[in-house]
């Protein structure tokens, strides 16, 4: 049994020392430290701004070249391999396909994490200041999840005498891509309460902040305005156990036209509550247009959270595991193909998630508008690629979130469990199969 | 089963495929000998004769079109037989960049060697191939010959039962030459058994017990050298086994050389 670990680490230690050797990744470190120094440059200024942009478009870039640059690095690695015959006296000696790729994908993930902590380590240390001390939580109401509402709409279809289970199947899928961006509209008079549940006692010290955009400034030539009182849902008693009167905090929000916003909440009346309820209420005359808001997406509550460096270190245990599922996919498709036509899959896989996550972000595109009723090949053919599509789409962004260059710019605390997520899914879970998938083909792939 | 000959190859064959999955070439056209345990076997003939083309079926990293073929008892490629094997292959194929000690430790890790086993056998090879001087050089700044040391001393780092070289020489000035010759009596002289493929004469007449030779994925003879060339123990053995060797391959005469390199300037 200690053989294989004594294996794994050899083959790990060399292919570390390939890589940390290699043109590529000398070039990946140069092209990350270029696009810190350009963006750093370009994102002058002490403002709060200057800290989002650089953070963002920085930690964007070094993503971005990072992801290429594993692949590549290790479709390289393996063809390289077999293309220097090295693969083959690998493979004559006693070390099965799986250890070989392991020990390869170690290596790899080992000179991708120096640079990855280097980079990110670099963002920090030359971000504009002022750097934010803390980063927040996100915290988004609580409502129905969307399947509850989603098998919700099938019921009442099913009660409205629709028994077709096509159809049915049809309303389910429409609701399902289509709730999470679903608009509430208020009129004037009106009200929306939301409730929010906090994951620990909110600290009456640090401010807390909501954040809100509403999707009505195209529709009003006219300011619309809303009001928004928060208070404790928990119990009505604060921290220090004195009954709380009345423990509303009105925001007014007057100018609701700026994309988002983010309104700084006094807590000194909410401290130590767990539970919070939100009320809008339109804050026009009667006769003005609706206020209209996608509460899934842009309605949150900000709560001040870790250090901003733990964010980054949290950060760093999202974005590695992302890197090491593209090295264990360069190694895959390395070892089915030549350098050139991995390459070759690798950016068609690219292009494959890109156009999937656009047509699913946007539930009209794979809607089929038709004059005539489709026939049954046009069907089954639209089915399939609406199957294929949805499924790129779910592997991607399982893989790809939550994004950590947004979250750190935007000061959102990445949550422990996200890390353990990706740790689980891109650091385990599909570089594993990956890996033994390859090694299945390598064994039984001759090596004249 | 101690009994069982070291390799077994029965009327093997191997077509090579091309992109479209026709047959290319069949390199080898029903091939069958035995290698016994403690022998020294060579595998003769000429370029493109099957030579390698035997030795990757049975290493596993070819699967072979037809026939049968096993390895110390398993089918070709098992881990249990690719444990007792020790491999040179016909280029030498190492990392570059690292040195014959960091190499001798590699691979002496694919076996998973304990780290001081690895250690002390690889001084006691690289000693073994006199480079114990240039043990922290980078192999990339090696000779061809030097480079070729350190891949004799790797296909012996798990102290094997079976030790298979493809053109063990090649590469190799006669000294080297030379002293692959002794190392490969002296493994035999260990119960080693030793399989070498080569289409260098010299390389087999001094150590190999038995021979087989291919001419175009045929086998033309096969047996111990003594049955084939009577006078082996003779003097003029070298240029026996070249007649013995050019009449199995049946190559008859030398083409003549073109007319105008002998025509004045």
């Amino acid at each position: 049994m200690a053989q294989t670990p004594r294996r794994i680490a050899a083959i790990a230690i060399l292919a570390f020392r390939e890589t940390v050797r290699s043109r590529l990744v000398a070039s990946t470190a140069l092209a990350v430290a270029g696009a810190i120094a350009v963006v750093r440059r370009a994102t002058g200024g002490t403002d709060g701004a200057a800290f989002h942009n650089f953070t963002f478009y920085s930690l964007a870039a070094v993503e971005a070249i990072l992801c290429v640059a594993a692949l590549v690095a290790a479709a390289a690695a393996i063809s390289g391999e077999t293309r220097a015959k090295t693969l083959q006296l690998a493979r004559v000696k006693p070390v099965p396909m799986f250890q070989l790729l392991m020990g390869h994908w170690i290596g790899l993930c080992a000179s991708l994490a120096l640079i990855l902590a280097a980079a990110m380590a670099a963002v920090r240390l030359v971000a504009p200041q002022p750097v934010p001390e803390r980063c927040s939580a996100r915290i988004r109401p609580v409502l129905p999840s969307v399947r509850e509402v989603a098998e919700e709409t099938v019921a009442m279809a099913i009660r409205g005498g629709e028994t077709n289970q096509t159809e049915l199947s049809a309303i389910r899928r429409d609701a399902l891509a289509k709730l999470p961006f679903a608009t509430v509209a208020f009129s004037p008079g009106e009200a929306l309460n939301f409730r929010f549940t906090l994951p620990k006692p909110l600290d009456a010290s640090r401010p807390m902040m909501l954040e809100v955009a509403f999707a009505s400034d195209s529709y009003s030539s006219k300011p619309l305005s809303v009001v928004c009182a928060i208070r404790r849902a928990d119990a009505s008693r604060s921290n220090t156990g004195a009954e709380v009167a009345n423990s509303d905090v009105e925001v007014a929000i007057t100018n609701i036209t700026a994309r988002q916003l983010v309104i700084p909440v006094d807590t000194a009346r909410l401290g130590g509550a767990t539970e919070l309820a939100l009320t809008m209420r339109h804050g026009g005359a009667e006769g003005q247009m609706p206020v209209m808001l996608q509460p899934r997406q842009s309605l949150a509550i900000l709560v001040p959270e870790h250090a901003t460096s733990v964010n980054f270190i949290r950060a760093f245990l999202v974005l590695m595991p992302l890197l090491a599922m593209l090295a264990a996919l360069g190694l895959a498709l390395g070892s089915l193909f030549s350098l050139p036509v991995a390459s070759f899959c690798a950016v068609g896989l690219a292009l494959s998630v890109l156009s999937a996550g656009y047509s699913v972000s946007d539930p009209d595109i794979l809607e089929f508008e038709d004059a005539m009723p489709p026939t049954a090949l046009q069907r089954v053919t639209r089915e399939m690629s609406v199957i294929v599509v949805r499924s790129i789409d779910f592997v991607a962004r399982t893989a790809t979130e939550p994004e950590p260059a947004t979250m750190l710019a935007d000061g959102i605390a990445v949550e422990g469990a996200e890390a353990v997520r990706s740790l689980a899914w891109n650091g385990l879970a599909l570089p594993l199969t990956m890996l033994a998938v390859a090694a299945f083909v390598l064994e039984r792939k001759e090596l004249p | 089963m101690p009994n069982e000959p070291a390799i077994l190859v029965e009327d093997l064959r191997k077509t090579y495929l091309d992109f479209w999955r026709r047959p290319a070439h069949e390199a080898l056209k029903g091939v069958t000998f035995s290698v016994e345990r403690g022998d020294v076997f060579a595998l003769l003939g000429p370029n493109g004769s099957g030579k390698s083309t035997t030795i990757k079926v049975l290493l596993g990293l070819i699967s072979p079109t037809g026939g049968k073929a096993s390895v110390l008892g398993e089918r070709p490629g098992a881990t249990a037989a690719r444990r007792r094997i020790g491999f040179l292959p016909e280029l030498t194929t190492l990392h570059h960049f690292l040195t014959p000690r960091e190499t001798l430790r590699y691979y002496a890790g694919l076996f998973g060697l304990d780290a001081a086993i690895a250690r002390t056998r690889s001084a006691q090879l690289l000693e073994m191939v006199g480079l114990s001087e240039a043990a922290d050089r980078q192999i990339g700044q090696f000779s061809k010959g030097m480079a070729r040391r350190v891949g004799i001393a790797q296909a012996l780092i798990n102290n094997p039962d079976l030790v298979i070289l493809d053109e063990p020489t090649s590469g190799l000035d006669p000294i080297g030459a030379s002293a692959v010759k002794k190392w490969i009596g002296q493994l035999a002289a260990a119960g080693k058994t030793v399989l070498l493929s080569s289409h260098i004469l010299a390389d087999v007449e001094d150590s190999a017990t038995r021979i087989a030779i291919l001419r175009d994925g045929v086998l033309r003879a096969s047996g111990a050298l003594r049955d084939l060339i009577p006078d082996a123990a003779s003097p003029h053995r070298a240029t026996s086994l070249e007649s013995f060797f050019l009449d199995a391959v049946e190559v008859e005469g030398t083409p003549p050389i073109a007319p105008f390199l002998l025509e004045g300037a």
